[in-house]
């Protein structure tokens, strides 16, 4: 099979759920293909599908119709080539601590073969992700930055082809969450890593995407508007005024 | 009353001579042993309630029949159908752990974040493995919380059918000893036992379940649960 041009393809997918006996569109006909290496943020209204459209690419959700394709091949459940960061400070098992909760992830999934070697490796990612010294902490002896940085590292690790970040920053303070964007930033941009993120901050989007997908709702009907990133501060300040003004006026593609 | 320096040497003297020990020891066997049976089928029934509605409602039936009643009163049930003999204090002993286990589990089993098994699902685990090493752990306040009820519950059950009834297992067990002092008029050994009966009490909750919770749940910074 010849190798499709992007790694992910999210084709005609639509959603919706039971909701007191009625059902509720969330998403329609959405329509989004992702290149390699590439920094994608999904930005949007709460309500617009943003999570549900994330879910759905990890597979803990079924769309109704549609198909997900990873390198041309079709995802039809939760598997390693797409790994999730979630919004929960409490993700990471609390039982473990943060050495533990990475080797545990490197021997299940038999990335590591032995516990040294697991032991190892957890040690190098937690460095990368600037936590050394907190290597025996469980993780309720870490603040809420701590362990989003944990599970990203437990994500990392796993060297997945995507990584899907619904919110991580979300209910962080500004300095944390401003830290914790440019570690993941410069991960991500070290290692090409092909990345989902979905906010609803737009400064936030700016600072981080090459790509931004704006994801709205029309008289139910899913729309995307999909811009490029900036780099220079000035591009920035201007893109973040067009995408204020894209979501405060609800424009579609 | 006899002088408490009697009934503590009648204590040391019981102890060193192995009567007490003995008693003491069959009891905690017999304890031990509807504990394993009760952790098998609690385990096995909880896991059922939280993926079928139909066993889930049943289940949920009969924990509000029988976990208000006190074991106790099935013995004599008991021992019309069954006869004498140490089955009957077991099945005593799992009808005061099942159903607090039972109640407990099915709570923290619902009360599992979402997060914890869709990250088990997203690295590929099976379901036993999502059992193993993420959902067992999940419900630790759940299952001490269970334990201490269920074993309150039985060693006071244990000990009132060995007392009432005298000796229904083989051995007799500690409220045995003390039924049998009591019919000898023998009150320093009747104080005896149950000084041990209270010595294993604390023994087994203060020692055992306060180091089991402080080396897991206090350790792990999650809160013992209330059911």
């Amino acid at each position: 099979m010849p190798k499709s041009k992007y790694i992910l393809s999210v084709e005609h997918i639509t959603k919706s759920f039971n909701v007191r006996a009625k059902q509720v569109s969330v998403l329609t006909d959405v329509n989004l293909s992702v290149q390699e290496g590439e920094f994608l943020c999904i930005l949007g209204r709460s309500g617009g599908g943003k999570s549900t459209l994330l879910r759905i690419l990890a597979g803990f959700e079924k769309q109704d119709c549609g198909t997900i394709k990873v390198d041309g091949t079709k995802k039809t459940e939760a598997n390693l080539d797409i790994v999730m960061v979630f919004q929960d400070f409490n993700q990471i098992f609390p039982w473990k601590t943060v050495k533990g909760n990475i080797i545990h992830t490197l021997l299940a999934t038999k990335h590591a073969t032995t516990r040294a070697e697991a032991s190892a490796r957890a040690y190098e990612i937690i460095q990368n992700v600037d936590l050394n010294g907190y290597e025996d902490y469980y993780p309720h002896q870490l603040s809420g930055g701590m362990c989003q940085r944990v599970a990203v590292a437990r994500a990392l690790v796993l060297e997945p082809r995507i990584i899907l970040m619904d919110e991580p920053f979300a209910a962080l303070d500004v300095s944390t969450r401003r830290s914790l964007q440019l570690l993941t930033k410069r991960i991500c941009t070290a290692k090409k890593l092909t990345t989902i993120f979905v906010t609803h901050n737009i400064d936030e989007a700016v600072e981080l995407a090459d790509r931004i997908v704006i994801l709205s709702k029309q008289q139910q009907r899913t729309c995307l508007k999909i811009v490029q990133g900036e780099k220079s501060v000035a591009g920035k300040q201007s893109l973040t005024r067009e995408l204020s003004t894209i979501i405060h006026n609800k424009e579609c593609s | 009353m006899p002088p408490f320096s009697s009934v503590i040497q009648t204590l040391s003297e019981e102890v060193i001579k192995g009567t007490l020990l003995l008693q003491a020891l069959n009891s905690l066997w017999i304890i031990t042993l509807g504990f394993f049976i009760s952790l098998v089928i609690a385990l096995v029934v909880s896991i059922a309630c939280v993926r079928y509605k139909v066993i889930d409602s049943i289940t949920s039936t009969l924990c509000a029949v029988f976990n208000p009643l006190p074991g106790i009163a099935l013995i004599p049930l008991m021992m019309m159908w069954f006869g004498i003999g140490n089955g009957i204090l077991v099945a005593l002993i799992v009808h005061s752990i099942l159903w607090p286990l039972i109640t407990n589990w099915i709570a923290g089993f619902r009360a599992i974040p979402a997060v914890y098994i869709e990250w088990g699902r997203n690295i590929e685990l099976n379901t036993l493995q999502i059992m193993k090493d993420i959902s067992l752990y999940a419900v630790m306040p759940y299952t001490l919380s269970g334990l201490v009820m269920g074993w309150g519950r039985a060693w006071r059950s244990l000990i009132a059918a060995e007392m009432i009834f005298g000796m229904v297992g083989s051995i007799g067990g500690i409220g045995q000893y003390v039924y049998m002092a009591r019919v000898y008029a023998n009150t320093e050994q009747v104080l005896a036992g149950i000084i041990m009966v209270v010595i294993i009490g604390l023994i087994i909750e203060g020692l055992l379940f306060r180091k089991l919770e402080k080396a897991t749940i206090q350790k792990w910074g999650m809160s013992r649960a209330e059911v």
